[in-house]
């Protein structure tokens, strides 16, 4: 009986941190992915304004990322993932379907624009609706902190 | 019924308002309303939420300038009364006998007043102010400043624009009443530019601005707004 009991004491405490592990996991991960798409974009909105030459390639590569991204993204913000460093609104687990749907919007859009675009002036009519997805969902979905 | 109608339709209509005056009041409500849409909606082309902001701020310098030169119900010097007066124009409505007035009443014309300021702070705030990772809307006065003069300008934007949702529904309440309940049609006068003639307590009948001025106060606006812009970045 009382090996019983330790087994299931044991067995909730890892249960408990492999929980708790993979909550921070999922926080760090969404995090870096994340700050990857920011540091991806930096440069393609240098082109975008003209500051930089417009390099096919590279513009490329930085949807191929958003929409590697957006397939991963929705399976890491688990429920137990609210709290912490964090500047995930609460609200994106009242509105999880509505809030999964623009990762997905955002891949598609990816998808759509990497195939459209071919020169610089096909870039600077596509990409800008890309970026739109990033805006819509952080203007209801993250707060300052 | 029929008297009425005939009566009414046969009253002597005086000018209250000219057509540089409902012009700008209908194209700022059109922008703000735009401006509003675009930011909700159009975040895949930030450059219309920002032409909203320029719109914004070239309309209430040009009512600015308006205010001294044009018409004379939309010449502050006009409808602007010391606090005092306010007040007692609004104990006399509460009391059911104020005076009426064929421009802005004294409430009104604070109103008018306020929903300019706080179109102005929205348009000035949206000149610094940028998204959190400055990528993907940005004022254009936001690059040269720190991250926290940025978040400083994005609350602003934001508290301005809940100030403004009051003062728009404080705005259509008191257009309401003044239509329901006093029987003012004053929502068809910013329309036509016309009222009824009545003993209007502060003028018979408006003079109209100047077409010429109005135009001149249009491209000044603009001027002031881009080479304001330009001189700052
Ligand atoms: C469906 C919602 C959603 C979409 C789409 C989205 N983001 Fe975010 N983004 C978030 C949330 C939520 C956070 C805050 C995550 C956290 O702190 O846990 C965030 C954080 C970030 C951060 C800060 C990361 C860090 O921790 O340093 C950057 C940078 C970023 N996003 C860029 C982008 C870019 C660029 C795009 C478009 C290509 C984009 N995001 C699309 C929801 C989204």
């Amino acid at each position: 009986m009382k090996t019983l009991q330790i087994l299931a004491l044991v067995g909730l405490t890892a249960g408990v941190s492999v929980g708790a592990a993979f909550a921070a996991d999922a926080l760090g991960e969404r995090q870096t992915i994340l700050k990857g798409f920011g540091d991806e974009t930096r440069p393609v909105v240098a082109m975008m304004k003209g500051e930089a030459p417009f390099d096919l390639a590279k513009v490329k590569a930085t949807l191929a990322t958003y929409a590697e991204g957006a397939a991963k993204l929705p399976g890491l913000f688990p429920d137990n993932s609210r709290t912490g460093k964090t500047e995930a609104s609460p609200k994106i687990w009242d509105e999880k379907t509505k809030f999964d749907g623009i990762f997905a919007k955002l891949k598609t859009d990816s998808e759509t624009a990497s195939a459209a675009i071919t020169d610089q002036a096909s870039f600077k009519a596509n990409f800008p609706k890309v970026l739109g997805n990033c805006k819509a969902c952080h203007d209801d979905y993250r707060v300052k902190k | 019924m029929t008297d009425a109608t005939v009566s009414s339709s046969a009253a002597p209509q005086v000018l209250a308002w000219d057509g540089p005056t409902r012009l700008f009041k209908w194209a700022l409500v059109a922008t703000v309303v735009s401006a509003w849409v675009s930011n909700k909606y159009g975040a895949g082309n930030v450059a219309w939420h920002v032409w909203n902001g320029y719109a914004v701020l070239v309309l209430v310098v040009f009512r600015l300038l308006w205010g001294l030169v044009g018409g004379s119900t939309a010449r502050f010097a006009g409808f602007l009364r010391a606090p005092l007066a306010t007040i007692r124009y609004g104990l006399d409505l509460l009391r059911g006998r104020e005076a009426h007035y064929l421009g802005h009443n004294p409430l009104g014309g604070w109103m008018v007043m306020v929903l300019l300021g706080l179109a102005a702070v929205m348009g000035l705030s949206g000149l610094f102010n940028a998204d959190t990772d400055r990528m993907i809307i940005e004022g254009p006065l936001s690059a040269k400043l720190s991250d926290a003069a940025v978040s400083l300008a994005h609350r602003i934007h934001h508290q301005a624009f809940d100030l403004l949702l009051i003062a728009i529904v404080l705005h259509l309440a008191a257009v309401a009443f003044h239509s329901v309940v006093k029987k003012e049609r004053l929502a068809p006068a910013m329309v036509t530019g016309r009222k009824p003639a009545r003993d209007y307590a502060d003028m018979a009948a408006a003079t109209p601005g100047s077409i010429g001025l109005a135009i001149g106060c249009l491209v000044a606006a603009g001027l002031i707004v881009w080479g304001g812009i330009w001189i700052a970045r």
